[in-house]
């Protein structure tokens, strides 16, 4: 091509004559036409597909990352674009079932805050000086420049950056993991320095846990909580849990029995349980959680959390050969053995002996992640970003490209139990983004191969000629069969003890990663910021935790500020008391105080990460500003949220169906119902997220929630269990009453009963009244005071680009009018119309909500109630069976099932 | 009977007809009367702008909330609907029960009854989600083929209302017309010639006219004592037709009808003491009168009190936590000054008209009957905003704190509501000229 010339000085008064505005006008005509991205193969259909011209929805399966491990999904298509994130039954990081983060990803996808081009500053460029400048990083060995990237779990990728170490010699390759799945441990094994613990819950009858949090939020959570659910309903009273941490987590808050300890006594307790199961001495609690793994040697085991000093973690260890435990010891989905990977620490290091020239950060922030450590060393280091957003990272690069959402991407990606899953993209890119698969290929000085040509070469040199038909298969399924399993890692040799950790001045202070934004990597996700902490309900920022004793200690009530110092940081949070919280602890809550997350998430809560491990607090004598969704947590004494004991798992009360004036409804089969076992929820609020992305309910925003006007249609209401010192959970999404309240108040017929038991809300014939919502005991109804969908959208949450997302099968609610839980009627209607195309009646199973698709606790049962071998029915004949607020004779469709107090705890000792 | 204890002026006809006519027809309008006006007339443009400002931008502007979803809209329709019950409870019970006292206020009392209804009115047109579709609750032929949803007291509330405010705007017309006859007579403008003869519907005072005028004003009035019942028993029934605490409550339809006659009797007796200084006539409405209305107030304070006892006693026979849980907010929570406050205006204060002397002194009964309408006020908060912050749910309770644009629509219609009075006074015969001096016939007669 030959080299153009420049275009004529426009500034400067100098005349542009006629001739040359018309050359000008010609040349931006050509180059607007030839487009700007290599387009695809796409051929028309010679036979256009009945979806297509109906709109109905078609699944891709892919996978999605979250801190860089695959959850595998079904992404649901309408006319091209994706509207709602499923589970993949056969992916083993889900097993049908969703997170929040997975429901979430397609929030971000549309958000128009991305990045949506490459800029130097702020000026746009084009990615051809990207890729200049990619190439000239490498271009002489590569001495003096870094690559920074995240978790890297494709294998494409890795393989990518070998390629790129090998041809750059001189290029170190970094990697940062802010948030580390639960059980990813640190190890003194020869050649290795994490282990991520991986448990056979198949095999579990006896589970400790230290500090550990495997129900918790991160790309292992779908598939522990999977395990433990089923662990606990297959051999109820025969599996028990025992957790012993310092801040409540999910898995403490699940476990049959919790102690609260402090993170300083967590290693005495490990090495306790040792000494306990040599018959020693121990506790009362510990020497029961070591007569329960003992009685269940094989078939128990001890989870430590990754912050347990090295000796702590060789004990369990020990612990664990013991028991025999059914514990598989894998290398970490992010650990390439052939690929020499340093870690932030190394990065540091180097930045400060000066070896950093250039920096290429790829798909991470370490400006907020590192903080201070990073950006100090920062001066004099040439900074490339590449990301989703303009994010700190971003703002203090030279030049910022982006990269393409996952929905948009091809790729390849393991799970944290090391296999792996195709990724695919469901949707042309939105914005000028390239993969960071091209970007691999940029930095090698290479250009012309894309994602999809790169990640097929990668499993077309593993499969040879098998390759076209396994890929096909891979994509249809979205898991890759036969991918090695990962090598397991050896157990470690015995640790010296540490030295002991004083209880010093203050408080000690654990930062656990956020239910809503994990890391601060989803802060600028709207569904995610008003995502309800599982525990103390707070939305659109962090708090810190105290006990209640040291809260009185301190003169504090909840919601008021306190200012903790830590390190030379001082950080003002909100507080909320947790019972079951150890004394002399503050819990926080990492990924807040982002300052450039976009409109959603910068400047909201405060970031932790600067304080380290010990605090002072001191009251800031104000407000602080704590936004929850939920206030009051007692149940005073009103049998909401009822438990039953293992031994006796029946509810004495008769149930009591009162009368009525109004004649019983009349029913044919289908008339649907549901039962949520309240055992079972472990208040990951995925079903949340999930009928959120299904209905589309909009976000309000912080003040409106702290006004009291929250939207979500389904929400987990937490209540104390006050024989147990934790707080329980009860999803309540709408109740469907046989004898609705909400219904003989309507003035304008807006709320009706329908043919099949569903209570259901006319939205344009409602005039909002809100009497419904008054009457409703369960205040289930939802009602847009403002034009939340639209016009009065929070920050930018009315964008055009933002309407893609929305359900075609749901309508978007206007100003004025009451909404609510339709059992996602939708769903039911669609499988009315599929049972009578194909003449049959609906299938027991064929209906599932969306809120029961995403429960990785399998807590929610959907079905045919008219139906007695419904799952549904046999739910209801459960002995633990009950109905919310029974005696006011509303007799609701959706009911409980008990909590159980488990056999170990009525247990001696 | 000294002067002080009559309730019928002992005057002239002519001398009365002068009294009441020439502040309409001869007097300017005084400095007060205009600055009254202003101040009036700015807080109806508060008034306006509120209520532009809600349809442009929605009831979330409201400190309403999902807990909380009835807020002052809902509070002052209550209230101002229980001011509006007195006038035509003075109007038609005491004409049929032939209370000759009710002459002198009858006919701005009934002006009070109107405009407090029409305010009403206005709250639960605006409190809507989509107040454009009000019509949806009256039952008219439409393609959706939808008749309204019968069971709702919402509907049945409608209906009361619509009634109510014709059947007043009706019975005080038709009392009036005698009157606008008189100032069509006296009139020196042809203007007010022309508008009083309008309304005077051709009145000639023929005895025939007088008959049927008679018969007709009787039935009327016969009609309008279960309407004023029904109109607040179906105020009480929006609340206890529920199953929500605090509002299942059958004593509601009784105890709001008591209540809102108790808070229109307040009222009545702060409008007569304007009246009587703004007309200038002690012998019309005399301290005889305040007499009266204050042991009528008495008697509401009492049933009100008992009331309330009623409640806490049914909250506690109900052995329903959620039930016992309310009265103990209510008393002790965040809101008990609110609570303590109506007790204070309805039950404590109003013992004082215990005593004759204060039933008469001015400067205590009026300061009373302003406790008394604020008490009131404080029920409906009390009642309306409380109850669902609390309700069966724990998880769900919240609280609710009324925003600038609530204070600005109740200061607003306040507003509005001395307006139309200012006016009023300067328009209408505010004393019912014929029927006082009938009465006073009568009384020479005797």
């Amino acid at each position: 091509m030959p080299p153009l010339t420049a275009p004529p000085d426009l500034g400067g008064g100098a005349d542009l004559d006629r001739r040359a505005a018309l050359k000008l006008f010609a040349a931006g005509a050509a180059a607007l036409a030839s487009g700007c991205r290599r387009s695809e193969d796409m051929l028309p259909y010679r036979d256009m597909p009945e979806y297509g011209a109906s709109g109905d929805a078609v699944l891709f399966a892919t996978a999605l990352p979250l801190a860089g491990a695959a959850r595998g999904v079904l992404v649901e298509s309408r006319q091209g674009r994706p509207t709602k994130v499923h589970g993949n039954p056969d992916h083993p990081a889900s097993l049908g079932s969703t997170d929040v983060f997975a429901e979430a990803a397609l929030l971000s996808l549309y958000d128009p805050t991305r990045s949506a081009s490459p800029a130097a500053g702020n000026t746009p460029v084009s990615w051809s000086a990207v890729a200049d400048v990619l190439r000239q990083a490498t271009a002489d060995g590569g001495e003096g420049t870094a690559l920074l990237t995240g978790p890297v779990g494709s294998p494409t990728l890795a393989r990518q950056i070998r390629a790129l170490l090998d041809a750059a010699s001189g290029l170190r390759w970094f990697s940062h993991r802010p948030a580390a799945p639960a059980l990813e441990v640190p190890t003194r094994a020869a050649g290795h320095d994490r282990v991520q613990l991986w448990p056979d819950w198949e095999q579990l009858d006896t589970v400790v846990t230290l500090g550990a949090d495997p129900l918790g939020p991160g790309p292992a959570q779908v598939a522990m909580t999977k395990g433990w659910t089923r662990a606990r309903a297959d051999r109820r009273g025969t599996f028990t849990m025992h957790a012993f941490e310092p801040v409540p987590t999910l898995t403490g808050t699940k476990a049959d029995l919790r102690s609260p300890v402090s993170p300083a006594e967590l290693p005495r307790v490990a090495r306790a349980l040792l000494a306990a199961l040599d018959g020693g001495e121990a506790p009362a609690d510990v020497a029961r959680a070591a007569r329960a793994l003992a009685r269940a040697r094989g078939r128990a085991a001890v989870l430590p959390s990754a912050d347990l000093p090295p000796g702590a973690l060789a004990a369990v260890a020990e612990l664990n050969r013991r028991l025999a435990a059914p514990l598989a010891r894998l290398l970490p989905f992010w650990h390439w053995p052939d690929v020499p990977q340093e870690d932030a620490g190394a990065l540091l290091s180097a930045l400060d002996e000066g070896r950093v020239q250039r920096l290429v950060v790829l798909g991470a922030n370490p400006v907020y992640d590192l903080g201070a450590p990073f950006t100090d060393r920062l001066d004099g280091v040439r900074l490339v970003h590449l990301g989703h957003r303009q994010d700190e990272t971003a703002l203090r690069a030279e030049m910022h490209a982006p990269l393409h959402h996952p929905l948009e991407d091809w790729s390849d990606l393991r799970a944290v139990d090391g296999t792996a899953a195709p990724v695919q993209p469901l949707i042309e890119p939105l914005h000028e983004s390239r993969s960071a698969h091209e970007v691999v290929e940029m930095l090698r000085g290479r250009a012309g191969r894309a994602a999809r040509d790169l990640v097929e070469d990668t499993w077309r040199a593993r499969w040879g000629e098998r390759f076209a038909a396994r890929w096909q298969e891979a994509l249809r399924t979205g898991v890759i069969a036969d991918f090695p399993p990962p090598a397991t890692v050896p157990d470690e040799p015995p640790a010296p003890d540490d030295a002991p950790a004083a209880d010093g001045d203050g408080f000690a202070h654990v930062a656990l990663l956020s239910h809503a934004v994990l890391d601060g990597s989803h802060a600028s996700n709207a569904w995610l910021q008003e995502c309800p902490a599982p525990l103390t309900k707070q939305v659109w920022g962090n708090a810190a935790s105290l006990s209640p004793a040291d809260a009185d200690r301190l003169g504090v009530a909840e919601g008021d500020a306190v200012v903790l110092r830590g390190r030379g940081a001082a950080v003002r949070l909100p507080v909320t008391i947790l019972p079951g919280q150890a004394a002399g602890t503050v819990g926080t809550t990492l990924g807040y105080g982002r300052s450039a997350a976009g409109p959603i998430g910068s400047g909201v809560g405060a970031d932790v990460r600067p304080l380290g491990p010990r605090v002072e607090i001191e009251p800031a004598g104000e407000e602080g500003g704590l936004v929850r969704t939920q206030v009051e947590f007692g149940q005073h004494g009103r049998d909401i949220l009822r438990s039953v004991s293992a031994e006796d798992p029946g509810l004495e009360t008769a149930h009591h169906a009162s009368e009525s004036f109004y004649a019983p409804w009349d029913y044919d089969s289908p008339s649907w119902g549901m039962v949520i076992d309240t055992d079972a929820c472990s208040g990951c609020n995925a079903c949340m997220i999930a009928c959120q992305a299904e209905n589309n309910i909009p976000v309000v925003g912080p003040d409106e929630v702290a006004r009291g006007r929250h939207m979500h249609w389904i929400r987990i209401d937490a209540y104390d269990v006050p024989e147990d010192d934790v707080r329980g959970f009860q999803p309540v999404p709408c109740m469907h009453c046989e004898k609705a309240p909400c219904e003989p108040v309507c003035p304008v017929a807006a709320s009706v009963h329908d043919e099949q038991g569903l209570n259901a809300q006319v939205y344009n014939r409602c005039v909002g009244t809100r009497f419904c919502q008054a009457n409703c005991p369960y205040k289930v109804r939802r009602f847009n005071f403002f034009d939340y969908a639209d016009s009065q959208a929070y920050a930018h949450l009315g964008a055009d680009l933002l309407q893609a997302a929305r359900n075609p099968d749901v309508s978007v609610r206007g100003r004025g009018v009451m909404e609510k839980c339709t059992y996602c009627v939708q769903r039911i209607e669609a499988a009315h119309h599929r049972a009578s195309r194909e003449d049959r009646p609906i299938r027991e199973g064929e209906v599932v909500t969306a809120c029961q698709a995403a429960c990785p606790a399998e807590a929610i049962t959907f079905g045919d109630v008219a139906d007695p071998e419904s799952a549904v029915s046999r739910a209801r004949d459960d002995p633990r069976h009950y109905a919310l607020l029974e005696h006011l004779g509303t007799r609701p469709r959706t009911t409980y099932l008990a909590r159980v107090v488990p056999p170990a705890r009525s247990e001696d000792g | 009977m000294t002067a002080t204890d009559a309730i019928l002026p002992d005057r002239a006809p002519g001398r009365l007809t002068a009294d009441v006519a020439d502040p309409i027809l001869a007097r300017r309008a005084g400095r007060i009367w205009w600055a009254c006006l202003a101040l009036f007339l700015a807080l109806t443009v508060l008034m306006v702008v509120s209520l532009t400002v809600l349809a442009v931008s929605g009831v979330g502007i409201w400190g309403i909330n999902t807990s909380a979803v009835w807020g002052f809209a809902i509070v002052n329709y209550v209230w101002w609907i229980g001011i509006g019950n007195a006038g035509t409870l003075i109007s038609a019970m005491l004409l049929l029960t032939r209370q000759r006292w009710r002459t002198s206020i009858n006919r701005f009392a009934e002006a009070m009854t109107l405009f407090a209804a029409c305010i009403a009115g206005l709250f639960p047109i605006f409190h809507l989600g989509r107040p454009w579709l009000f019509y949806w609750l009256v039952p008219y032929p439409n393609t959706m083929g939808l008749v309204p949803q019968w069971r709702s007291p919402l509907v049945w509330d409608l209906f009361a209302i619509a009634s109510y405010i014709l059947f007043s705007l009706m019975f005080w017309y038709t009392g009036a017309i005698p009157d606008f006859a008189t100032l069509r007579d006296r009139a020196r403008g042809r203007l007010t010639r022309a508008a009083c003869g309008i309304l005077a519907l051709g009145w000639r005072g023929s005895a025939r006219h007088w008959q049927v005028w008679q018969g007709y004003y009787g039935a009327m009035a016969a009609m309008g004592v279960p309407l004023v019942i029904s109109v607040h028993s179906v105020v009480g029934m929006d609340y206890s037709a529920g199953l929500a605490p605090g509002w299942n409550e059958t004593i509601f339809p009784p105890y709001f009808v008591v209540g809102a006659m108790f808070s229109g009797f307040a009222m009545v007796v702060v409008l007569a003491a304007i009246f009587r200084r703004a007309l200038g006539v002690p012998h019309m409405i005399t301290d005889r009168h305040f007499d009266i209305i204050g042991k009528v107030l008495l008697a509401g304070s009492l049933v009100m009190t008992v009331s309330y006892a009623t409640e806490w006693f049914y909250a506690w026979y109900s052995g329903e936590p959620a039930e016992q849980r309310i009265v103990a907010v209510q008393l002790w929570g965040d809101y008990w000054p609110l609570y303590w406050g109506m007790l204070a205006g309805n039950c404590i204060l109003p013992q004082l008209y215990w005593v004759p002397w204060c039933r008469r002194t001015l400067w205590v009964t009026v300061p009373v009957a302003i406790a008394i309408n604020i008490g009131m006020w404080l029920e409906r908060v009390v009642i309306t905003v409380v109850p669902p912050t609390r309700g069966y749910l724990p998880s769900q309770w919240g609280s609710y704190w009324p925003t600038f644009w609530d204070w600005a629509l109740f200061a607003g219609t306040l507003g509005f509501f001395g307006l139309l009075f200012t006016l009023f006074l300067r328009v209408i015969p505010a004393v019912s000229m014929h029927e006082l001096k009938e009465q006073v016939d009568e009384e020479v007669r005797a």
